[in-house]
């Protein structure tokens, strides 16, 4: 059966480059947790990447939940300005803030930080995902 | 759930935080979020939410090196 999730952006702090001021910025985030076998992460705040061909965490998540991060499949990720990083691919279970849960691919890295859901691994498995911008809130399709 | 106000990630930029479920305080730190969930674990704490508190002066696109 289809379901609707709604989630609100994240607020984060950020600075106006003009004048140097505090401001705030809103980011498309998800609460979600990873899990392999019975351990799992705690939640954290995950960035919704319509610009991420793949799902890209960081390594101390895998670690945490007992991978061993260099045995998986690696990879190079290219980023803006051309900077590579090598990660490393492996199958985990992703469950977003109390609803749903799938298995997935995710990439991790030992050089990226703010954990990334990209197209493949993520956004493919729903119907629709919209983002509404003036409103601050992601709604997704299953 | 609640939404977290921003002003409590000031002392924070470059670091893991975990931020409790009603969204007011920041429970644990570290730079690693390995060592953040270690910390929870220790303290028992298993319903805060951990996000990574970017450089205030960074912009997001798309992946921080």
């Amino acid at each position: 059966m289809s379901k609707i999730l709604e989630f609100t952006y994240h607020r984060y702090l950020g600075k106006d480059p003009k004048t140097n001021q505090q401001i705030e910025k809103f980011r498309p985030t998800l609460p979600i947790r990873i899990s392999k076998g019975d351990k799992s992460s705690f939640y954290f705040q995950a960035l919704i990447d319509s610009g991420s061909d793949r799902n890209l965490f960081p390594a101390g998540i895998a670690e945490f939940v007992g991978i061993n991060v260099s045995k998986g499949g690696k990879r190079e990720i290219e980023g803006i300005g051309g900077h590579v990083i090598r990660s490393y691919t492996h199958s985990v279970l992703i469950t977003i803030w109390n609803s749903i849960s799938f298995e997935t691919e995710i990439d991790f890295s030992y050089d990226h930080q703010f954990p990334l859901l990209g197209r493949h691994g993520f956004f493919d498995k729903f119907k629709k995902i919209s983002f509404r911008e003036k409103k601050r809130t992601i709604e997704f399709k299953t | 759930m609640a939404r977290a106000s921003s002003n409590i990630l000031l002392p924070y930029e470059n670091k893991w935080v975990a931020v409790s479920k009603d969204g007011k305080k920041v429970v644990a730190s570290a730079t690693d979020v390995k060592v953040l969930s270690e910390k929870l674990e220790k303290l028992n704490i298993a319903d805060a939410i951990m996000t990574w508190v970017m450089p205030f002066n960074h912009s997001f696109s798309p992946f921080h090196v």
